[in-house]
């Protein structure tokens, strides 16, 4: 029995140009649709330049395909938690101070 | 699995970027920032639909290429040994040239913002839903004009899972694939006479 995979995922980037949050949820609510869009449970936080979306394990490809479409970003981390993801930004030099989950 | 898979391999290749044949040195700084090797730039590019420049040409460029604007043009393309890969100019891969390209094992270059520019978003769809079902290889390239359209590799390919492509098969595409290109081409350059491979 090992551990149970996370049900979400975590992706950081940094964008080439500037945007704000309200203009990302836009831009990936009118690619993904409005049933995808929910059933995705995305949401966005900002720190700093940096972004951090998360979403349903299985519509990562498609929420980073929906970014990727409008903006020209840097992908920095993807990771299953909170916590490991802002470890994978610490290792690359970035600190972010992430605000704690639901629990 | 999918994860697995693109945790792999980290070179990624974008084989065409047209306006890097005028701005190489700027596409070059955000290629590299992006960490993806580009073509021109990273690597040597002939991109020409005329067969006497092609092998005029040909030994002074590492890789060439021509564009197909139809179905017809890229069956004719495929047939020339010369070309490294054809790009697909937007318009929707019909299957005979996609058998044509196994057999002449010439890959396929998909630029993908040769479609998103012209809103054929369709012909995108069905082209990339028609490369799940062969088994050869293809690349997928961003077709930047402009330093804007410039993606990094992973983006590339999770622009194509977006249009239906499969998330195994697009990692491929950016990355092992382009360089396997990359390297018979090179092993190309290496022999004395060129197009003529040498067996142990």
């Amino acid at each position: 029995m090992g551990l149970k995979k996370p049900s979400r995922r975590y992706y950081a980037f940094l964008p080439m140009e500037s945007t704000t949050q309200k203009d990302l949820l836009h831009s990936l609510r009118s690619v993904l649709g409005l049933v995808d869009f929910a059933r995705a449970e995305i949401t966005v936080e900002v720190y700093g330049q940096i972004f951090m979306v998360s979403c349903r394990r299985e519509f990562l490809y498609r929420v980073r395909g929906a970014i990727a479409l409008k903006y020209q970003v840097k992908p920095l981390a993807v990771s299953g938690t909170r916590k490991g993801l802002q470890r994978l930004l610490a290792r690359q030099g970035i600190k972010i101070a992430v605000r704690k989950g639901k629990r | 699995m999918e994860e697995k898979e693109l945790r792999g391999s980290k070179v990624f290749a974008d084989l065409f970027v047209p306006g890097a044949f005028k701005e190489q040195e700027q596409f070059l700084k955000v290629a590299e920032e992006l960490e993806i090797r580009i073509a021109p730039g990273n690597y040597d590019l002939l991109v020409t639909n005329d067969h006497k420049e092609l092998r005029k040409n040909r030994r002074k460029y590492l890789l060439a290429a021509g564009i197909a604007k139809s179905n017809k043009e890229a069956a004719k393309l495929l047939v020339d040994t010369y070309y490294d890969f054809i790009i697909i100019d937007g318009f929707r891969l019909r299957r005979n040239v996609a058998q044509m390209a196994r057999r002449y094992e010439t890959p396929l270059l998909i630029p993908l913002f040769y479609y998103i520019r012209e809103e054929k978003l369709r012909e995108l769809s069905r082209t990339l839903e028609l490369l799940n079902h062969y088994s050869f290889i293809f690349l997928i390239g961003s077709g930047a004009e402009t330093l804007g359209q410039l993606r990094a590799g992973r983006d590339l390919a999770a622009i194509a899972i977006l249009f239906g492509l499969y998330p195994d098969k697009a990692h491929l595409a950016v990355t092992k694939w382009p360089l396997q290109v990359i390297k018979r081409a090179e092993e190309l350059e290496r022999n004395p006479a060129w197009g003529v491979e040498i067996w142990d």
